[in-house]
């Protein structure tokens, strides 16, 4: 039913409506955002990104084939954006491999917007390959085939990557004494 | 050390990919094993701290940011031609950039202008061109659009005429200054309102063009005749201010309206 809508969305904004292409925004900008949040953490960031992500996918919607979802593609277009993005960055990047470890006490991460700061510090913590794969599996709940998709890898390499990105990250929340 | 099967399996239970066997199997496997029941606790932890995290509410301007870059990246039909042109000038011929553009603009102008002119025309019969650069006084230079408005703007030795004319899809604004080189003209606009798609000047001297999403100004533009086409986005009364300056201090403004369009 959203795959149809979606279809019929995109048919429109490439007749020329561009209310159409308004209603895609409505509809993925929070999902397209947090993706960028979760990758960058910095809202700025994710602000830049979620628009570069939009205008993208305007740009090359007449490439967007109806056979696949189009949150797929757009969520593909989201990740290569935020990763191109931490890419540029790199030097922020190092940056972020300084943060000092993460030792919040437990009264800390009962509070949700704790629960958020640490997740976000133990994210940055991983490779970005590794941090994309976590955040379409964990804050999407997209399955191991869409995320293959999205990241353009087999599925196969989606498992071994998403259990070794889970392992690495319950290391650092482990030394953060976050899971105890 | 967990058997790698094990450390699959306990990746599986988490995301509930297992079945009611495998399930099993690993229930025993980690009654049995304290590292692996370690490990599967820890894994269903983060999977549960990871599922906690609420999703943000993006910033209430960012649809609004987006729909305006869209706007402002995406030039109209128009704006890639002349765009284009201007780039293949510069590529065919190695003449400076502002030049090219100004030829090209010119270039544009002249084939819509004669797409427009073509119905209105007896066969037959020369029609002269020369009103597309967008003579005020003439009656009617392009016939094919509608007249919404015109007025005068002065200042102590500045003067100037502006015509605004156009179709539902195009604004057509004529200006006509006369005064010195150094009065700078603005026309302000909304950017849902309208977008900039191409320029064009009588006295083909270097000129100062710059554009912005809901702005156009041009330097030095005393003494010559300019004719800007917009895409019109609005279907509703579109305005843009016009506005005469010399060094940043405003001289005169004014402002101009194109009627409603219907649906």
């Amino acid at each position: 039913m959203i795959d149809d809508e979606d279809r019929s969305l995109v048919c429109r904004t490439l007749a020329g409506d561009r209310r159409a292409f308004e209603q895609i925004v409505e509809r993925y900008q929070k999902v397209i955002y947090n993706v960028a949040l979760r990758m960058r953490s910095r809202a700025e960031d994710a602000e830049d990104i979620t628009q570069s992500v939009f205008l993208k996918a305007y740009e090359s919607l007449g490439t967007y084939k109806p056979r696949y979802k189009f949150f797929s593609w757009i969520y593909r277009i989201a990740v290569n954006e935020s990763l191109n993005f931490v890419n540029r960055q790199k030097q922020h990047e190092e940056l972020d491999q300084n943060i000092p470890d993460l030792d919040p006490s437990a009264e800390q991460v009962a509070d949700e917007h704790d629960l958020t700061r640490i997740v976000d510090e133990g994210l940055m913590r991983l490779r970005v390959e590794e941090r994309a794969i976590i955040v379409l599996n964990h804050f999407h709940n997209l399955s191991y085939g869409e995320i293959g998709y999205i990241l353009d890898i087999p599925e196969k390499t989606v498992k071994s990557r998403l259990y070794s990105a889970r392992q690495l990250l319950r290391t650092k929340l482990l030394k953060g004494h976050l899971i105890q | 050390m967990i058997e790698e099967r094990y450390i699959t399996l306990i990746h599986r239970e988490v995301d509930g990919l297992n079945s009611a066997e495998e399930s099993s199997d690993l229930r025993s496997y980690l009654s049995h094993d304290a590292g692996a029941s370690d490990y599967y606790r820890d894994i269903l932890k983060l999977s549960n701290m990871l599922g906690a995290v609420p999703l943000v509410e993006p910033p209430l301007n960012l649809k609004k940011r987006i729909l305006n870059s869209i706007a402002v990246h995406l030039p109209s039909r128009r704006q890639n031609l002349v765009s284009a042109m201007a780039a293949q000038f510069v590529q065919s011929l190695r003449i400076h950039k502002s030049y090219a553009f100004v030829f090209a603009s010119g270039l544009a102008i002249g084939i819509i202008g004669f797409s427009l002119l073509d119905g209105g025309s007896p066969p037959n019969q020369r029609e002269s061109i020369s009103h597309i650069s967008g003579t005020m006084t003439r009656p009617g230079p392009f016939p094919a659009l509608m007249f919404y408005d015109q007025g005068d703007l002065a200042a102590a030795d500045v003067r100037g005429q502006v015509t605004l004319r156009g179709s539902r899809d195009l604004l057509l604004v004529e200006l006509q200054v006369k005064g010195g080189r150094d009065v700078d003209v603005a026309l302000d606009f909304a950017q849902d309102d309208v977008g900039f798609s191409s320029f064009s000047q009588q006295n083909p001297e270097p000129d100062n063009l710059r554009m912005e999403p809901n702005s156009v100004r041009v330097g030095n533009a005393g003494e010559n005749q300019y004719t800007l086409i917009f895409s019109r986005k609005s279907h509703n009364v579109v305005p843009v201010k016009v506005s005469f300056y010399r060094f940043s201090k405003l001289l005169s403004d004014r402002v101009f309206s194109a009627a409603a369009v219907s649906e």
